[in-house]
């Protein structure tokens, strides 16, 4: 599904990346655990196609297809979907329109029929019911005024309703207390799959005892340094960054 | 003596000329009244960029000749009409009777024309102290408008949509002169829509007076050609316990002005200004507001938003001037400006003068481009980037469109927006 | 508000009106009264000043005459006659000191009065308490002495008047002199060029923070002269310093003019912080007498990463009109404006700053702080210019006026001009007054009204008052606290 070979990526002038190779198939979960400054979210924006973030070396190929030359939307309708470590707040727009608006533009690209404003309605209503996210929600301005575990349970319920094929998960941890992440874990599990695959970009192990991952990518000073199954996490957990980087 | 600018002279030149064909042309106090205009006008000229109020915003393409003929008079944004309950339509500067549908008024309402009033020895007069050329040059060549009085404690249902519809084929020239007194109590809601094709120049007066707990809602759009010229000033008098609402959505006119001055003169006064400027190409849109807190207890805001794409360049200068002895007053203003384009331009003058000490006021002012953190997450969430584009300048615009109180006039002024979006 | 128990103390001490009022009985020399070619003639002369410098002065001069006094200020005062004013003054002395040991004991007496520490022995001496600042002493057209000057020398910091800078370092002076604020800009700046007598010449080298706080310190004495100063700083590549200003002058029925210019140079990576305390006689509680304080500053931020911070209080005068700017150039560079400005009976202060930002990712901050009692006005005045190459460019404003008693005025004038469509300007302002809640507050604590008053003002300018060296913020607060008496009840 996704093969990066040799990464390289610099944002203002300072090489982040220094040469990652990953390649993740239909239906595995790869966890990225590493150090703070290490290159985590910029993997993930480098991924879905953020401004800044420059390419300088190496090449992302996703379902065949050369990822590095598509735009953020064109990734996004391809079915990449990166849950933000900080969702951004649009004052202005209501949940409601962005998410009818997104999920169109991702129908339309498909050649699929776009939902009108009834049956999308039906849709946000079941996926938020399996959430246990209220929908009042959808009456807001995105992400504005939501709590922090708010936000993260609305990148989740965008992910739901999306479905994406690829997920990319930064930092969906943080900030959240223990119901919350489970919430976010309820989310992601649902959507696991056969055909569908995630990244999932954390500091700490805690989710990853909700979200179990097929193997585990130690990232440090912007390369992977050890791979492994879900042991190495816990290892990590037990012996600290410094150590595994080391050896 | 020095020179005027050719416009001004032209204006001077052909003045005995017009007296003989402008409205009133018969009564000695109204040619004497014009006379005034005109001399007053002929020592000040047209306003320049040294005149403190006048800095951002240059005349001198309309005043040094003919109009700019290689300018495009692209016709205006094409819309669905507004359903207003009343209409008064107004053709190149002239008052339709057979174009206009004011058979539903209802009683207490009088509505004439200006050139009616004129020649029926109506009373008009020229503000020693008032040193706006334009004001006194509209004095020296008003040529028609409206005359609206609505009587005591008459609460007019629906929307009053007034037209001025300008189809030149030949460079003109349109001084409009409109009056407007509620007496007390009385409630209206008005709409001004501006039109056009071709190159022409208009500078619409408008002299509003509020009496004791009077409503008026005043929507203005103006769509003029994107040729035209348009030159607007509007004066509001608020007594004791009324309001004055007004909301301008300018997207039309090569160059625009649409200065307001209003002066609260009673306590429990509310003076509400809004608006939103959309702009594209070489347009260039000047909103400048005047608000006078004369007496205490009373309250003014101000909201104005702009869209700048292309070369265009928008201007907001808001003052608030609060007299002496004026206390227990608020006053509050905000102007934000999105550019879209390199090479948009904003320019922004918000001021206090402030001469009483128990008030609260205060103003902001931003500028800047759509916020490239929102615009991504939009991105990444599968919407096309034009796409996206549009939705956030939606959104910023939104709240603003928000203020207006009318729901048929918010709606119109929403798909107004929304069509002025997709051309850009 | 947190009340610290030192503020009160420090408003408590406070007891005079103006204390600074006292006229000293100097014997001085000065040049005849008006303004000709002659008296710049003769002031240059006076300064044995190469040829270029009188060339330059004169040219000053002629244009000075083309041009007309400003009347866009928000001030009021009348028509300055400039042939009623003398354009020199100096205390008569036989030979020009050599070291502070010569300097006449009078004048050294006149700044002991002032608070103004001219002696060096106890810092060297390592007396506690005695401030780390060297001085420059500006006495009406001269100065008369600089303090610390050898310590200084051995980083390679020149501090010295500048009309010795003009004979020591005269290649320094002709590059940067006039280059950041030319005699063409505006008429106080071109009156100044045309007839400076004295001010401070500070080159910090390249690479070399200075070590000490470096300070001029004005003082109007004699009657019926104008005082015209030239600060001249130039901060070379990867230098520091902290430099700081203050002003009196006796207490006179005349008004007197203070038309000073201020340039400020800063190369790459290098850094100036300015501090001025403005405290020149603000005239009496009818408006009598006071000093017109026209001032012009400014700083080009030419280099990369360049920076200046401008802080100022200013408290005295019957009239300011006074703008310190800063020209961002360089890439990154950054300008920030602190003010507080109080007026009081009929003073009138319109300040401000012009932040124009020509460089990428330049960036500005501005807070003001106006406050207006008695019967006077107070007016910020700004301008933010987003250049079309300035990418990235930011400014965030914030100017707050407050206004005590129904007298007074204070009034908000800014100027927001973007070309960048990446620039990001924030403004904002606000103008309320000291509620009758906190002053009630403050009194059941035990303050008296006026206590209160300066406290919750101190309060309302504390963001400012951070912003100032630690000997100067103390004097500072106590000022608030002077120059709003009687302006309560």
């Amino acid at each position: 599904m996704l093969e990066i070979k040799d990464l390289h990526a610099e944002v203002g002038g300072k090489e982040i990346l220094k040469g990652i190779n990953l390649t993740i198939n239909p239906g595995e979960i790869h966890a990225i655990m590493g150090p703070n400054g290490a290159g985590k979210s910029t993997l993930s924006y480098v991924l879905s196609g953020r401004d800044g973030y420059e390419v300088t070396g190496g090449s992302v190929t996703y379902k065949g297809q050369d990822l590095l030359d598509m735009d953020p939307d064109e990734r996004a309708c391809s079915g990449i979907f990166l849950a933000f470590q900080y969702p951004v707040e649009i004052p202005g727009v209501a949940s409601a329109t962005f998410l009818k608006t997104a999920l169109n533009a991702q129908r339309k690209f498909r050649g699929e029929e776009e939902l009108d404003a009834m049956e999308f309605l039906k849709l946000v209503r079941e996926k938020s019911k399996e959430l246990d996210i209220k929908d009042d929600m959808l009456k807001r301005a995105v992400n504005v005024g939501f709590s922090g575990g708010e936000k993260k349970r609305n990148e989740v319920l965008q992910m739901s309703l999306l479905e994406p094929d690829l997920m990319l998960l930064d930092e969906t941890d943080s900030g959240l207390d223990i119901d919350a992440l489970k919430v976010a874990a309820d989310g992601v599990n649902r959507l696991r799959s056969p055909e569908r695959s995630a990244l999932v970009i954390t500091h700490y192990q805690r989710l990853l005892d909700y979200i179990v991952p097929d193997f585990v990518h130690v990232l440090a000073d912007g390369k992977i340094v050890k791979s492994g199954d879900k042991s190495l996490a816990l290892e990590l957990e037990e012996k600290g960054y410094t150590d595994i980087s080391a050896a | 003596m020095k020179t005027l600018s050719p416009l001004a002279q032209k204006y001077i030149d052909r003045f005995d000329s017009a007296l003989e064909t402008l409205p009133g042309a018969g009564d000695r106090n109204i040619s004497t009244l014009r006379k005034s205009g005109l001399e007053k006008f002929s020592k000040l000229d047209f306003p320049n960029k040294r005149i403190e109020e006048w800095r951002f915003t240059n005349l001198a393409s309309l005043t040094k000749g003919p109009a700019n003929e290689d300018q495009p008079s692209t016709p205006a944004l094409k819309h669905d009409a507004f359903k207003a309950d009343y209409e008064v339509v107004f053709e190149n500067g002239v008052f339709s009777k057979e174009k206009s549908r004011l058979e539903k008024l209802p009683e207490g309402v009088r509505l004439t024309s200006l050139a009616e009033e004129l020649g029926g020895g109506a009373v008009f007069s020229l503000d020693e102290d008032d040193n706006r050329a334009l004001i006194a040059l509209n004095t020296a060549y008003m040529q028609d408008g409206l005359c609206l009085h609505v009587s005591e404690n008459v609460e007019v249902p629906g929307v009053l949509a007034i037209r001025f519809v300008t189809n030149s084929s030949e460079p003109q020239n349109i001084h409009i002169r409109n009056r407007i007194t509620l007496d007390g109590g009385a409630k209206l809601t008005l709409l001004e829509e501006h039109e056009g094709n071709g190159h022409y120049f208009v500078n619409p007066v408008t002299m509003i007076h509020l009496s004791d707990g009077a409503e008026l809602k005043h929507y203005k759009h103006q769509n003029e050609s994107l040729a035209a010229y348009h030159i607007a000033l509007t004066d509001c008098e608020v007594a004791a316990n009324a309001s004055y609402k007004n909301f301008t959505l300018t997207h039309g006119a090569r160059l625009s002005r649409n200065e307001m001055k209003t002066s609260i003169l009673g306590a429990d006064a509310l003076s509400k200004l809004d608006g939103a400027y959309l702009l594209d190409g070489n347009q260039h849109c000047d909103t400048t507001s005047l608000t006078e807190h004369k007496v205490s207890q009373n309250v003014s805001e101000q909201v104005y938003k702009g869209v700048l794409a292309g070369k265009s360049h928008g201007v907001f200068q808001g003052k608030i001037h609060i007299f002496p002895d004026a206390q227990q007053v608020s006053g509050d203003q905000l102007s934000k400006a999105l550019l879209l384009s390199d090479e948009a331009q904003v320019d922004c003058k918000p001021e206090l003068e402030i001469y009483a000490d128990d008030v609260k006021c205060s103003h902001g002012a931003t500028s800047g481009e759509l916020d490239e953190d929102a615009l991504f997450y939009l991105q990444a969430r599968g919407i096309p980037t034009d796409q996206a584009k549009k939705m956030l300048v939606a959104a910023f615009l939104g709240d603003v469109l928000e203020e207006i109180e009318n729901d048929s006039v918010r709606q119109y002024f929403e798909v107004l927006s929304a069509s002025w979006l997709e051309r850009v | 508000m947190a009340v610290s128990q030192e503020t009160i103390e420090q408003v408590n001490s406070v007891s005079e009106k103006y204390k600074y009022g006292f006229v000293s009985d100097i014997e001085s020399e000065t040049a005849p009264i008006g303004l000709s070619e002659d008296i710049v003639r003769f002031i240059s002369a006076k300064k044995e000043e190469p040829e270029w410098l009188l060339e330059w002065r004169l040219k000053a001069y002629r244009y000075w005459l083309t041009m007309e006094e400003p009347d866009w200020a928000k001030v009021n005062y009348p028509k300055i006659d400039y042939q009623d004013i003398y354009y020199y003054s100096a205390p008569k002395v036989k030979d020009k000191p050599k070291s502070l040991d010569e300097v006449d004991p009078e004048l050294l007496e006149v700044y002991s009065k002032l608070g103004i520490p001219l002696k060096e022995q106890e810092v060297l001496a390592g007396v506690e308490g005695a401030a780390n600042v060297a001085v420059d002493a500006v006495f009406d057209s001269v100065s008369v002495a600089t303090t610390f000057r050898e310590r200084l020398e051995k980083e390679g910091v020149i501090f010295c008047p500048i009309s010795e800078a003009v004979q020591t370092h005269p290649e320094l002076v002709q590059k940067y002199l006039g280059s950041v604020v030319p005699y063409t800009d505006n008429f106080f700046g071109a009156l100044n060029s045309a007839v400076f007598t004295d001010g401070s010449f500070v080159y910090i080298p390249k690479g070399v923070r200075c070590p000490m706080e470096l300070s001029t310190y004005f003082r109007i004495n004699a009657a019926q002269t104008g005082q015209f100063e030239r600060t001249l700083i130039i901060a070379d590549d990867e230098s520091y310093v902290s430099y700081l200003e203050g002003c009196t002058a006796p207490m006179r029925d005349e008004n007197q003019l203070h038309a000073a210019v201020v340039e400020l140079v800063v190369l790459d990576n290098a850094e100036i912080k300015y501090s001025t305390v403005q405290n020149w006689y603000p005239g009496d509680e009818n408006g009598v007498g006071g000093i017109y304080n026209f001032v012009t500053k400014r700083a080009a931020c030419r280099g990369v990463n360049s920076k200046v911070s401008w802080t100022q209080v200013e408290t005295g005068s019957a009239v300011t009109w006074k703008y310190p700017s800063c020209i961002l150039q360089g890439d990154n560079s950054v300008g920030e404006f602190y003010s507080i400005a109080i007026t009081n009976n009929l003073q009138q202060a319109d300040t401000g700053t012009k932040m124009i930002h020509l460089g990428k990712n330049t960036s500005s901050t501005i807070i003001s702080k106006g406050i207006s009692a008695g019967k006077a006005q107070s007016t910020y005045r700004g301008l933010v210019r987003m250049g079309r190459k300035a990418d990235g460019a930011r400014n965030h404003t914030v100017c707050d006026s407050l206004l005590i008693g129904d007298k007074c005025g204070a009034h908000t004038v800014p100027y927001i001009e973007n070309q960048n469509r990446s620039a990001k300007i924030e403004h904002e302002a606000t103008t309320s007054k000291v509620s009758e809640e906190q002053l009630f507050y403050c009194q059941q604590r035990g303050l008296s009204e006026e206590e209160s008053m300066a406290l919750i003002v101190n309060g309302f300018c504390k963001e400012v008052l951070q912003k100032l060296p630690m000997e100067f913020a103390v004097e500072a607060q106590k000022l608030v606290g002077i120059s709003l008496e009687g302006s309560v009840g």
